[in-house]
């Protein structure tokens, strides 16, 4: 064999192997996946059915009684409108803290502090705050707490997509006679697209993921799909053919725009921080 | 926007598939209703599940039928309490009806509507409480001599066996076993390779206490003693612990420390558990061979030790901002010919009358056992304020003893130190 | 730059980082402040009035002399810990796998995206039956490989069964980070390494973990902290179950809040959370912040 043939052998073979180590490791995912073609009683069979009748029972349910596609809808409406609103005020916020001269540690120290709050801290108070502002179950309160418990996060990375940019850039933009917004639309935001994407598809994943805030802030309106997750788990019985069906349709639109930004998504998880 | 459903025929396609031939024949349809509350939205706390899914297009209709917006928020058990108790508390009165378990009904009643009047309302449906058996009712709705919630959901606990189990170990199906010794001895005899004996759950959650209380109450055990002090760590309720820690547990599945109800229902219908208690609003999923392996198997009975009250009413928020629609719409929900309405969807009555219909005692054998638990020798669970409290305090105690991490005496000196504890703080006792 | 541009510049700064700072404001800061005055009274949702009713430290000084608080800070803590080290060990060889060159590259990478980006209260709720004894896949793999089946559930393993369970969803997370470090390694470096006569081991330790050293701080770090707010997915598979040995600091946090209403209590413990986690990440992020300062 020549070594070009035995390198590509290498390769099959590699390629062979992770392509096994993978599929075992989605394993737990696939079988969720699986569960929702699956009627209950055969998902709960003794020894597993690998074999069964595929059946759409799980989504007629799912779509029909549950109405699903409502709580779909207010999940993309609410993880949108947040995500927007998150980059609208992190980028700025970023830019700031790298070109414009505050002092950063402050304020850096600050937002970290910011997210090792979790959620069931401060649910209760903005609880009774909502009520007083008469913000219940809607979306603006979901939206506003949403874009908030994100913007750590995003200014974070998207500090650090803008440290990237070489500073040369701005000095000969502002020599030139730009202002600096003109600088920061025009300059640091084409050039850092890539890392405003990747920062905007974690933070829309967090919200269309969350639980907790949209099950004490909202009722009928404003439920998001996780709810309706939740409740599959009834007292009479977990529906599994349900959680599967609800599983696949919540969990594909999340893969697929995760899987389409893959690229931008592995260089931003680094955060950029580093070098 | 909202969730409101015009699904009826989604409804019916997610009951079990024998109902539907059933519910083909004439069900009494929703009448003409007044529509005095035409234009109202109706906001209500709501369940999942199939009782609950029965009900909820029955609800729509009926709010329809009036020109009424119905909102239901559907939450599970837990989820359930908190909102009631956050909306009513808080002052944000988001909610005009709430799902109400009877257990919950001391410290919910400051915040309920009395419902004793609710037929007087313009276009409401007659209450019928004589329909109800008696200790139902007050179990249900009464506290202080206020009505504060219309019982909708009946159950009551059940016990279920297989019989191929049983044939197998060549132990007779007749009579039903009327202790829970004997419930043990059938066990240890089903025992084996293939079957477990009996259907424990010992999670942390209201079901391990329901058995301890069945327990406590065939040894003459009570909750509390006339000076309201609890008893938590008398001899028969320690003798309760024992046995659910040694003799139940032996013959249970080992990794039951985690099992709510749903387990422990499908450990029997997926064939594995030879016999179980369950609720018998759970008969239907029992029995519908799309959900069960063991529809065609099963026999059931009462409960041993009395039966427990389960079950679900709907209550009114006293803020309501629709006060007179909310009562107006529950009175209808619980009326008579809706109960009858719902049963071929489902549903599990509360009303004598729909217990003793010809066409639905023909399909549902259960039923005259089910009437005959409702009116004989119910217990309830311990009648105080807050009393989730007290069943996180039991089932808290009896998970440790039967996970082993305390002694049987631990546990209950335990239950019985926090128990006087929780009393003490909510002002019930004097220590 | 003139000194009026300068703090022209910081002028517009503080502008362009305002909103950002309302948001958190009024969002994170006030019902945190609200909770800190509510963690000083007995305020409860089922007492009306009990706001007023001042308790002093009383709510922090019971709380911390709970057994079953103390219990929870440890399994909280062993819980982060332990999984972090195992997903940076895990995510590393992961990593340095994905990293060679095969066909399907990008096919083979996005797959382990997946376990990061499905919903936690799923994967909490789905893992209840891979975990069963008797319906789960996981003892029937188990079984038919020979071995006892395992009671995951159980008392003794629900601890390493959450551990797990976080493990599978988080390890892609600290994969993918690394293998953007590696694939900014300098290659140049390393060859010249291997051509001077290093072994495989030392270039493997000297050249490839120390540049990968920063890039680990930034994912344990991000990582801990999310760990020790971890709920949902606890929450759906064990209600901090069986016992205590799964009631982690914010489990049996709303269960004061979501049970008993206690506000006081809730709002004391709270705080106490936010202490303790600061406490532990504390030092990963001082180093973090010194380290990136020190390469600008």
């Amino acid at each position: 064999m020549s070594s070009t043939q035995k390198a590509l052998l290498k390769k099959l073979v590699v390629t062979a192997a992770f392509f096994g180590i993978g599929v075992f490791y989605l394993i737990p995912y696939i079988w969720l996946v699986l569960t929702g073609f699956r009627m209950t009683v055969d998902t709960l069979a003794i020894p597993p059915r690998f074999i069964f009748a595929p059946t759409f029972s799980g989504f007629k349910y799912i779509f029909g009684p549950v109405r699903f596609q409502w709580y779909l809808l207010n999940s993309f409406v609410i993880a949108s409108i947040a995500t927007f609103v998150v980059i609208l005020v992190a980028a700025p916020a970023a830019y700031a803290l790298v070109n414009l001269g505050i002092r950063a540690k402050t304020f850096l120290y600050s937002i970290i502090v910011a997210r090792m709050i979790p959620a069931v801290s401060i649910v209760v108070p903005i609880y009774l705050m909502a009520i007083k502002l008469g913000l219940l179950d809607t979306y603006q309160i979901l939206i506003a707490i949403y874009a908030t418990v994100n913007l750590p996060f995003a200014i974070w990375m998207m500090r650090a997509f803008f440290r990237d940019v070489p500073p040369s850039l701005r000095e000969a933009a502002i020599i030139d006679g730009c202002s600096e917004f003109r600088v920061f639309r025009s300059v640091f935001m084409p050039i850092s697209a890539g890392g405003a994407l990747a920062t905007a598809v974690f933070v829309f994943i967090a919200c269309w993921n969350e639980l907790l805030f949209a099950l004490v802030l909202t009722n009928s309106k404003a439920a998001t799909a996780p709810l309706a997750m939740v409740n599959f788990r009834t007292d009479w019985g977990i529906q599994w053919n349900a959680i599967g069906a609800g599983a696949v349709v919540l969990s594909t639109p999340v893969i697929v725009f995760a899987v389409a930004m893959q690229r931008y998504l592995i260089r931003g998880m680094t955060m950029g921080s580093v070098k | 926007m909202g969730l409101t459903r015009r699904g009826f025929v989604g409804a019916l396609a997610a009951a079990p598939v024998a109902a539907n031939a059933f519910a083909e024949q004439a069900v009494d349809a929703v009448p003409p209703l007044s529509r005095k509350y035409a234009g109202t939205t109706l906001r209500v706390v709501f369940g999942t599940g199939s009782s609950w899914d029965a009900i909820n297009p029955v609800s729509q209709e009926i709010a329809a039928a009036a020109g009424i917006r119905l909102e239901l928020t559907l939450a599970n058990y837990n989820d359930r309490y908190s909102k009631m108790i956050l909306d009513a508390s808080s002052g944000a009165n988001a909610f005009d009806c709430y799902a109400l378990a009877y257990q919950w009904k001391y410290e919910a009643a400051q915040f309920l509507a009395d419902l004793g009047d609710a037929d007087k309302i313009e276009g409401a449906a007659p209450l019928d409480l004589a329909d109800y058996p008696p200790n139902l009712l007050d179990a249900y709705g009464k506290v202080d001599n206020r009505l504060i919630a219309l019982p909708l959901i009946g159950d009551v606990t059940f016990f279920v066996r297989n019989m191929e189990a049983f044939k197998g170990a060549k132990l007779p199906l007749d009579p039903p076993p009327k202790t829970w010794k004997e419930v043990f001895t059938n066990a240890q005899k089903l025992k084996s390779n293939r079957w477990i004996g009996y259907s424990m759950p010992a999670g942390k959650s209201i079901q391990t206490a329901v058995i301890w209380m069945l327990l406590l109450h065939e040894n003459g055990g009570k909750y509390f003693d006339a000076k309201n002090m609890p008893q938590f760590n008398s001899r028969e309720s320690l003798d309760a612990i024992h046995f659910m820690t040694n003799e139940l547990e032996s013959v249970s599945v080992p990794d039951n420390l985690t099992w709510d109800y749903p387990q422990v229902v499908t450990a029997f219908t997926s064939g594995q558990a030879a016999q179980s208690m369950i609720w018998a609003s759970s008969f239907g999923t029992v029995v519908d061979p799309t959900r069960s392996e063991v529809s065609d198997k099963v026999v059931w009975s009462a409960s041993p030790g009395g039966s427990l009250l389960g079950g679900w009413g709907v209550a009114v928020n006293r803020r309501s901002r629709n006060l007179d629609a909310a009562k107006f719409w529950a009175s209808w929900l619980t009326s008579t010919p809706m109960t009858r309405r719902l049963v071929p969807l489902g549903g599990t009555p509360c009303r004598r009358s729909a217990y003793k219909y010809p066409a639905f005692v023909a399909r549902y054998p259960q039923y005259p056992a089910m009437l005959a638990a409702l009116e004989g020798d119910l217990l309830t669970y311990p009648p105080v304020p807050q009393a989730e409290q007290l069943h996180i305090v039991i089932f808290d105690e009896l998970n440790a003893a039967i996970a082993r991490t305390k002694s049987p005496e631990q546990a209950a000196e335990d239950m019985q130190h926090k128990a006087m504890d929780f009393m003490t703080k909510r002002g019930l006792i004097r220590q | 730059m003139s000194r009026e541009h300068i703090s022209a510049s910081s002028l517009r700064g503080y502008l362009w980082i305002s909103p950002a700072a309302a948001m958190l404001i009024l969002v994170l800061a006030l019902p945190m402040i609200y909770s800190l005055k509510a963690s000083f009274t007995a305020s409860s949702l089922l007492s009306p009035g009990s706001e007023q009713d001042f308790v002093g430290w009383s709510n922090y000084w019971q709380t911390l002399t709970d057994p079953e608080y103390r219990m929870a800070v440890v399994t909280t803590v062993a819980y982060a810990i332990l999984a972090v080290s195992i997903e940076l060990v895990l995510g590393t060889f992961v990593a340095l796998m994905l990293n060679e060159t095969f066909f399907l590259t990008p096919v083979l990478r996005s797959a382990w995206i997946v376990p990061m980006v499905v919903t936690p209260a799923i994967v909490g709720l789905f893992w209840i039956l891979l975990y069963d004894e008797t319906h789960g896949i996981f003892n029937y793999a188990l079984v038919k490989l020979g071995f006892s089946p395992v009671p995951w559930l159980d008392v003794n393993h629900a601890f390493t069964s959450i551990v797990i369970m976080d493990v599978w969803q988080s390890t892609p997370f600290f994969a993918l980070v690394m293998l953007a470090g590696l694939q900014s390694r300098n290659e140049e470096i390393l060859e010249a390494a291997r051509v001077d006569g290093a072994s495989p081991l030392q270039c493997f330790y000297y050249l490839t973990i120390s540049h990968l050293m920063p890039y680990m701080l930034i994912a344990s770090s991000f990582r801990i902290i999310a760990a020790m707010g971890d709920f949902d997915k606890i929450y759906m598979l064990t209600a901090g179950g069986p016992g205590l040995v799964t009631t982690t600091l914010s489990i049996q946090t709303y269960k004061v809040g979501f049970n008993t209403f206690d506000i006081g209590r809730t709002a004391a413990m709270a705080w106490l959370f936010l202490l303790i986690v600061l406490i532990i990440s504390g030092p990963l992020i001082c180093y973090l912040g010194k380290t990136s300062d020190a390469e600008r």
